[in-house]
This record gives C-alpha cells, structure tokens and sequence, in this order.
C-alpha cells in the first residue's frame, strides 16, 4: 500500500531512473505557489496528477489536469484537484508533451513463472481492447522483438497513413530494462501507464510500483 | 512520517531495512533467485529420467494386480501384452492365483527372482507404496503406477512415500493416476483400454504426453485409426515422480521421436518446463494444447498489468518464448501432430493445386488470413501450364486445373510447381469425387512428396471413399487434412516454428 503515497511515488521513478528507462520531468509540490514554483522550472506546458491511494484510475476520477500553459491555470488546478483528497497526499507537476501515441508497459511476479514484462497499445481502452503481449523474464532479443511484433497496433506503432510511428529501437530498450528491472528487483507489480512517445522520444509519464 | 512508517503493513514481504524519501537511492527486498528459462545446450539427464529407458524398452515386465477377472484394468493390461505382440518376458502378480491368462503367476515381486525391467501397479492406492517398495527392493528401476486415489482426491501422504520411495532407489515413476504407457516399436502398452475398443498406432515418429489419460486414448485411437504413427505415448497423470519436464528431456534425446505433442493442464514448475522446452524445441517441434485456462486478471489484480497478464495470457506468452506451437483444441492437436513430418521449410510462398474450385477460394482465403503468401508462378511456368492444361483453366494460383483433371493432369502440374523457385509448399487439394480422378492420385502425390523436394500436404474432404485414399496418404507419411483451413493453418504453424528455430536467441 506504501507505494500509493507520494514519497514511494517518487521512489517508483527513481526506480525507473536506476534501470535508465527515461521519465517525464517532474517535482511533487506541497501547495499552489510551489506548483507554480516547479512548473516555471520544468516549462510550460504542465501537467498535474494528484498521487492519492484513493484514486487508482486517475481519470475516471478526473485526478489530472493536462495541457496547463501558465500560472494561473496551474493555481486553479491546484486547488481543484486539492478538494478532492486529505490534505497530505501530494500533487506532481509534471511536464506535458504532447503525444500521439499512448503505450502502456508493466510487468508482475507470476506464481508460475516468476516475473514477467508486458507491453501493449494504452489509453482508454486499454482494458477493453487487450492488445497487449507478455514475456517471462529475461527476456532476450528475439523475444522482446516478437512480443511487439505480435501486438495488434504493431503497424500503427511503426507508423501508419503518414503519422511517425515510434522507435522500435527505443521500446526494445525500454523493455529489455525493464526486464532486468523485474528480474533483479522482483516488485509484485509495475504499471508505467502512459508510455508516452513524445517529440523526445518514448517516455514514462507515470508509473506504480506494488511490492 | 516516522509513525507511518511504522504502521506499514507488508503482509508477505521481507521488512525493509530502511525508507526511501528522500534519500533518492531506494532500497528494495531480498530476491528470490531465478533459475534460467533459457537452456544453454542440451539438458543433461539425471540417473532419474534416464530409468525412462526401462519403461519404453523393458526385456521384462511384472503386472501388480494382474487379475483373473477380465472386467478388472490388470487383466486388460496382461491380455494387451500378450495379444498385443510384447515379446520381453511377462511376470503376473496375483497372490491369489497360480495362473493367469495361461501364465504362472506369483505372489509378489520379491517372489519373481527374475530381473525384471518395470512394473506395472494396478492396485488399491493404499497398497501402492508397499508395492513399490517391493520393487524397489527386487532393483526393479522403473515402474509405471496406474492406480487412482492419491493427491487428486487428498491423499498427499500416499503420494509423498511414492516420491520418497523412488528418489532414494532413483526409480522412474509414471503416474499415479495414469494409463502409463504405449511404445508401438515394441509393444509396450500399458494403457487398460482392451485392444478391440482402443485401436494402437503402428510405429511412427511422433511423441505424445498428456497429463490426461482420457485425452490420451482418445488421440491414440485417433492416431491408430487414420494411420498416423507414434513413437511413444505417456500418459503420466499426476507426475509425482516423472513430470512434463522430464518427458521433454527424455525425449529430447529419444531417437525415434521427431516431434512431440502435448496435453497439459498445468505444469509442475513454470521456469523448468521452459528450460526444457526451448532446449528441446532447437531439435524439435514441440505442440502443447493446455486445457484449464482460467479467466483473465484475478480480481484480486491491482495494476493495469496484472489485471492484463492472467494465468492463461502468461502461459501462453511463456509458451511463444521457447518455441513451442500452441494447439487451441484436440482437432488442431492431431492437425499439429501430422504437420511436422514434412521436410522444414522457411518460406511463405504457398501455392494451392486444386481439382476443384471452390476448395481453391477457401485455400487462398486461409492463406491471407494465416498471413501467408500465394505464390506468384514463374512466367517459365505458367508457360508450361498452359501447355497441360485445357483452354478453360486459367494458370494462376490458386491453381485450378477443373473437374475433369485424372491423375496424369495432376501430377504434371504437380511436377511444375516442385520446380517453381516461387513456391515454398504445396496444398494439394484433391477432391477423390470426381469421375476422373482415380485411385493413382494417392501415388502421384505420395511420389511428389517423397522427392523431398518441397512440403506437400494434401486437403481431401468427404465421406468413406476419401477417408480411404486419405488413410493411404497419412500410411505413406504425407499429412492429410480435412478442411483447407485447418491444412493451412497447420502450414503457418509449422512455418513459425521453423523460423522460431533459424533465428538467433
């Protein structure tokens, strides 16, 4: 349950950091001037999640606020977002970048087969749709290039009707670390949920981590 | 925080030593050490598993529980070996009979005072372990116990002396709960389905284990029936002591095994079995129908990830990682089975010879569907074919060379798409119907085939005079299927492995 709060939140993306699976810049913020104080830094756009053990599916729950271009819609934010929780559970600030295509990546301890990864096509549909592919870690080359091969929305990954797909490269990497990530630090679940792919590349844009 | 920090509750985990935030290094629990899933090489056996040998090809075998009553599983048994054409020496155990089915019986095993290679226990479950320890005492090194009513109803004291019983003298122990096993090569049947009702393949190629001794039968008989041959069968039940993952060693290393299928419903440990199964599949095909897939995420599941990856999707996904062919169900088993006894191929270039049309369509559809290619003819011959074939058949693929075709039409077509540099394999669709078409097809495709030249497998649909023709291809060693669709699908199958099997790790 210690991952649900803020402290282990930022933990969660040190973790990432450790095994080089790049993140979304961002900075947990105590009240609406130090949200302010934080997105200067980090640059506008701005997004804000609220880190709260009450809210699992941030936006069924409407516990985010994206696309935020200057200070005063970060303090209105601010202050919704804070209604919405016990005054200590904390609100990140976190760079927005535009995406055009949500991937969710994760991985879980199976009673079976000890840990494994999983990529798939993100968003809201993610658990309607199911398209997504599991390996048992480690996962080796060929197994991380057949488990994006397999996924349905492989061709709109590698990029379809003239939108720019991803970096399959890049995935590969991310996947590979993130197997060795499981492998070594054996959590009982991961969620990186969005894998956003962004001007900069593909990038975590917020992650759980269930020990 | 300090006070939080200590009413954390981790129900299951090792405590932490120390928190986080802010300290930016974080500390995380002791892990589990992993065994590997990817086999180096080879997988060694152990003393264990090569016992496996006594079961498959013992000289001699001593039946416990060999009952005068032909209603009882010892005396189908006794009666499938002699009648059956076992020809190692046959010790029936009764202790109250001195002879049974025409043989001398004994009392036990200790009173046999013959090397005996297996024993075969068809007693109460509470006298297996008894059993056993007789077996053990007379150096028999491998038994295979038939017997019900161990830990699939509770009784895992029974089941840990059976464990404990074959470790120590390292016996190889097939069941409990099983119907053993079936090597048609010599004869070896321990499976109680009398011979009259359960029909034996002759000696093949193909190796099936299947953890159900119900399933089992029903694709031996299968097998038996469309002439489909088999190297050997186990069905091992509760693999106390013999697992799936010994039997894949095991038959790693079996010479006249080509190819296994397998029937699973759950395996005993998840990381092994794929040890040795990516170790057996750079050798072999390995086809694995499991049953009992239960329903996606828990709903205990807390993350996306896990409610994403259930039992069933991990299995499947573990599977996809060492090589193995998933069958979705008995049919597609069998269909999987056949598949692999013809020549590796790497391309995807399928072509489609069809004296029919219809048949032709439904090919090329499943063709496109299994994301495969239809072969595009070389203009040499296209040229050719139009030469042989009559002015209302068109020299495409799917090539269909019309109802009239006889087997002379046939087999030159054949003949051209063997010597096409774009084909990879042949679907030889022949419909046995047609007024034409004679009895000779099954040579003209049975010698094709035996060139070697390219795979060919065959689609004939329809009653008994085709099952017929069918029966004589599958004898020969060329697979037949039903429906092009499930011929094609088959083809894919064969072709992923194969690539599986060409690319580096």
């Amino acid at each position: 349950m210690a991952s649900k709060t803020g402290q282990n939140s930022t933990m969660d993306f040190t973790l990432l950091s450790k095994y080089n699976i790049p993140c979304l810049p961002f900075a947990f913020a105590k009240n609406a001037q130090d949200a302010c104080m934080h997105a200067k830094k980090i640059g506008f756009p701005v997004a804000l999640k609220l880190i709260s053990s009450k809210v699992l599916h941030k936006s069924e729950h409407h516990a985010l606020s994206l696309n935020l271009k200057d200070e005063y819609s970060v303090k209105k934010e601010y202050a919704r977002l804070q209604k919405l929780t016990p005054p200590h559970d904390p609100i990140l600030v976190q760079k927005f970048s535009p995406s055009t295509i949500e991937l969710i990546a994760g991985g879980k301890m199976d009673s079976q087969f000890g840990p494994t990864i999983m990529v798939g096509l993100g968003g809201i549909y993610t658990e309607i749709l199911k398209d997504v592919s599991i390996r048992i870690c480690p996962a080796q080359e060929r197994d991380i290039r057949s488990m994006i091969a397999q996924l349905k929305s492989f061709p709109v990954l590698k990029g379809a009707r003239g939108q720019s797909g991803i970096s399959l490269s890049q995935l590969a990497k991310i996947l590979h670390s993130l197997s060795l990530l499981m492998e070594k630090e054996q959590p009982a679940e991961i969620d990186i949920n969005p894998l956003l792919l962004t001007s900069d590349g593909l990038v975590a844009a917020d992650v759980r981590v269930l020990w | 925080m300090v006070k939080r920090k200590k009413t954390k509750s981790r129900p299951t985990q090792k405590p932490k030593k120390n928190s986080g935030f802010p300290n930016p290094k974080p500390v995380f629990f002791a892990k589990k050490p992993l065994s590997p899933i990817h086999a180096e090489g080879e997988i060694k056996l152990r003393k264990q598993v090569q016992n496996l040998s006594y079961v498959f090809n013992p000289s001699s075998i001593a039946i416990v529980g060999a009952s005068r009553n032909p209603s009882k599983i010892g005396n189908a048994i006794l009666r499938n070996l002699i009648h059956g054409g076992y020809s190692g020496q046959i010790y029936p155990i009764n202790p109250n009979a001195d002879i049974v089915e025409n043989l001398r019986a004994y009392p036990s095993l200790s009173q046999v005072g013959k090397k005996i290679d297996c024993a075969i226990i068809c007693i109460h479950a509470k006298d297996v372990p008894h059993a056993l320890q007789q077996a053990a005492g007379a150096k028999i090194p491998s038994a295979v116990i038939i017997s019900g009513g161990f830990a699939e109803i509770g009784n895992v004291h029974g089941e840990m002396q059976i464990k404990q019983i074959a470790n120590k003298h390292d016996m190889a122990v097939i069941g409990p709960n099983c119907m053993g096993v079936l090597n048609p090569q010599n004869k070896v049947d321990s499976v109680f389905l009398p011979l009259h009702k359960m029909g034996r393949p002759g000696a093949g190629s193909i190796s099936f284990i299947s953890q159900s001794g119900a399933v089992g039968g029903c694709i031996v008989d299968l097998a038996g029936a469309q002439r489909v041959g088999m190297a050997k069968f186990i069905s091992y039940g509760n693999g106390t002591v013999i697992n799936e993952t010994d039997l894949l060693s095991y038959l790693m290393h079996d010479e006249k095994t080509k190819s296994i299928i397998s029937y699973i419903e759950g395996v005993n440990n998840g990381r092994e079995f794929m040890h040795a199964a990516s170790s057996l599949t750079r050798k072999k095909p390995l086809v694995v129908l499991k049953a009992g897939k239960t329903s996606a995420g828990s709903q205990a599941a807390r993350s996306h990830t896990a409610s994403l990856s259930g039992s069933a999707e991990v299995f499947s996904a573990a599977m996809e990682q060492c090589g193995a062919i998933q069958a979705q169900n008995l049919e597609e088993l069998f269909d999987l089975a056949k598949i692999f006894e013809i020549p590796a191929f790497l391309g995807s270039k399928i072509a489609v010879l069809t004296n029919g049309g219809g048949n032709g369509v439904l090919a090329a559809d499943a063709i496109e569907r299994e994301h495969l290619r239809p072969s595009i003819f070389s203009a040499k011959t296209i040229k050719q074919l139009k030469k042989i074939l009559p002015p209302t058949a068109h020299a495409l693929n799917p090539l269909d060379i019309i109802g009239d075709a006889d087997s002379a039409r046939y087999e030159a077509c054949l003949q051209l798409l063997l010597e096409d540099e774009n084909v990879d394999a042949i679907v030889a669709i022949a419909l046995m119907q047609t007024a034409s078409l004679d009895s000779s097809i099954v040579n003209v495709i049975a010698r094709a085939a035996h060139s070697g030249k390219k795979p060919i497998i065959v689609v004939s649909t329809g009653g008994e005079y085709t099952q017929l023709h069918k029966k004589i291809l599958d004898d020969y060693g060329v697979p037949t299927f039903d429906s092009p669709s499930s011929a094609i699908s088959a083809l894919a199958k064969a072709l992923k492995y194969n690539i599986y099997k060409h690319t580096k790790p």
